[in-house]
């Protein structure tokens, strides 16, 4: 169900706001056994914000769209007075002394939070593997991956567990899980949407954006979390559009770029023709087609595992077990304590990223790594400059392949990071992108089309990824585990 | 080519404050070996002369008034403390 026909229910009282967060709250109890997307569920605070909805749709008053609709918050966002735990053992039991940003918006407007859902560990992973919590399958096919790091979130939307879920892209965490989900997924532009009240992996590449079962819902959602906060010095201070007011206009004649460093060796021929379907499905819409070469794509990934674990060494030398999270027991000094603290607390994919994180800082080797990737990144940047030059917004696969298998990936870190080839780009240059649904395997395992706008083009790509979901039926499709 | 050895690695893991059993030791080696020369190809690219990007949206550093606006919730930040002694953390002696 969308947001705009739950609403439409609320008000017309044929359902409550209580009864629809029950109606949830039971598939959760369900399929959650077996899906593991939520590491939290929050049933009371939920029934209790769902009667305060209640007693504001009765009053008329203060209603929004999202009063009364069921969301789940990545556990990565500070949920005041509720457990945080970013997905790992070191903040097994922190419960967040305040709320983020975006957590607050939603539940200003009305929105009902059913939990905190699962991911990989402090975001880092591709597949949900590494969470402290255990895997989420993927409610497709459930010996398959979801995707990660928001994997709990991608599958929480699928299976019904919740309207909208809030995710976290830093490399692709939002959008590669959405199409393995068969969700659609935004990465707005960096700075867009506030970060305050979000664990930080890598400050740079850091945002947080909307998953749900449609374009409109995410456009509805995005409206909600972004803007301006005080509270994060990276935000940008710039009015919202009105992202739903251009859903449904034509796309006649907007120019889409093709990049032909995305169709290479290595795509899957199911996942290339899905989405050459799709570029034609736009190109029958009114969009002219033009190739475009963003050249420096294969030093995007290279460039990306230097800078997001330099970010992610430095982020994560908070956790020393001195204020909050897992202290070893009985240190017999403070190094001891910081030694013990985090090594027990740390799962093995950050212990990595933050080993490599401190090399590439380490003086001697700056230069040659940090630095070097920093002159890579404006190569990258300036790639889609040009290009944006000659189109209005580019499209391309998400994933190189559809989900795989458990266990598929874990032995061998590059096989695991090449999951994010093609989303890792947009996060070095800061550019909003989307997963949109664009058909599925053989296996009937979905695959996501996306599109990547210039600076602050959330509006643009909406309007495409919208005119494209309404001229398809994949949107529509559920999986077989959870729904409605 | 930078050589990651065992030595290397154990090293940056104390510069972390991360103590590696001998197992791990070999274990993290290997993958951060495989890692480092994987992204060794960015050596490849010539970027004479490019400016490094460390924020790709660039904002201006903006000024706010310097006012103080208290915290509401300060049991809930000394609730999260493994171990204190009132309003302070505990820690081992340190001298």
């Amino acid at each position: 169900m969308t947001i705009q026909k739950l609403h439409q229910q609320l008000k017309d009282k044929k359902i409550s706001a209580v009864e629809l967060a029950q109606d949830y709250l039971k598939r959760v109890k369900a399929t959650n056994p077996d899906l593991n997307t939520f590491i939290t569920v929050t049933e009371d605070t939920a029934l209790a914000a769902a009667k305060m909805a209640d007693d504001r749709l009765k009053s008329g008053k203060d209603i929004t769209p999202f009063t009364g609709i069921p969301v789940g918050i990545k556990d990565l966002f500070l949920t005041h007075g509720i457990r945080t735990t970013c997905g790992s053992q070191i903040l097994g039991n922190y419960v967040a002394p305040y709320s983020a940003t975006v957590v607050e918006r939603l539940e200003a407007a009305g929105a009902v939070v059913v939990g905190k859902l699962n991911m990989d560990e402090f975001a880092m992973g591709s597949s949900n593997e590494h969470s402290h919590f255990g895997n989420v399958r993927n409610p497709w096919e459930r010996d398959h991956i979801p995707g990660g790091s928001s994997g709990g979130s991608a599958a929480a939307v699928a299976a019904g567990h919740c309207v909208v879920a809030l995710g976290t892209d830093t490399g692709g965490s939002i959008r590669q899980p959405a199409s393995h989900c068969n969700v659609v997924g935004i990465k707005p532009t960096y700075g867009r949407v506030s970060r305050y009240g979000m664990i930080a992996f890598a400050s740079s590449l850091d945002q947080c954006g909307p998953m749900a079962r449609t374009v409109r819902d995410c456009a509805e959602t995005l409206q909600v979390i972004a803007g301006f906060d005080p509270k994060d010095s990276t935000s940008l201070h710039l009015p919202v559009p009105h992202y739903s007011k251009t859903l449904g206009d034509s796309i006649k004649g907007k120019r889409i770029g093709i990049p032909k460093e995305y169709f290479i060796d290595g795509l899957d021929p199911e996942v290339e023709k899905r989405v050459q379907d799709g570029i034609d499905e736009l190109q029958k819409l009114g969009a002219s087609i033009v190739e475009v070469s963003l050249p420096h794509t294969e030093y995007a990934l290279p460039c990306y595992y230097i800078i997001a674990p330099a970010e992610a060494s430095a982020n994560l030398a908070r956790f020393d077990g001195v204020r909050f999270g897992h202290r070893t027991k009985a240190p017999k000094d403070l190094r001891d304590l910081y030694d013990l603290s985090r090594t027990e607390g740390f799962g093995p994919e950050v212990t990595l990223r933050i080993t490599i994180g401190t090399f590439v800082l380490n003086s001697g080797y700056y230069d040659a790594y940090y630095k070097k990737a920093q002159q890579v990144r404006t190569l990258i940047k300036n790639d889609f400059m040009t290009a944006f030059e000659k189109v209005d917004t580019i499209v391309a696969p998400v994933t190189p392949t559809p989900a795989f298998r458990f266990g598929e990936k874990t032995d061998d870190p590059i096989q695991m990071y090449l999951s994010d080839i093609f989303t890792i780009p947009c996060n070095l240059a800061g550019l909003p992108g989307m997963s949109v649904p664009c058909g599925f395997t053989s296996q009937k395992l979905p695959v996501g089309m996306q599109l990547i706008g210039k600076p602050l083009a959330e509006a643009e790509i909406l309007q495409i990824a919208h005119a494209y979901e309404q001229a398809t039926p994949w949107h529509t499709q559920l999986p077989p585990i959870g729904a409605a | 080519m930078t050589d990651i050895t065992e030595k290397l690695i154990n090293h940056i893991a104390n510069l972390a404050r991360l103590r590696f059993p001998k197992t791990d030791l070999e274990r993290y080696t290997h993958k951060a070996k495989h890692i480092i020369e994987y992204v060794e190809k960015l050596k490849t690219v010539d970027t004479t002369g490019i400016e490094p990007t460390a924020h790709a949206v660039e904002v201006e550093g903006f000024m706010r008034a310097d006012e103080i606006k208290p915290f509401e919730n300060r049991d809930g930040i000394l609730a999260n403390a493994p171990d204190r002694d009132g309003d302070f953390y505990q820690v081992p002696k340190v001298l």
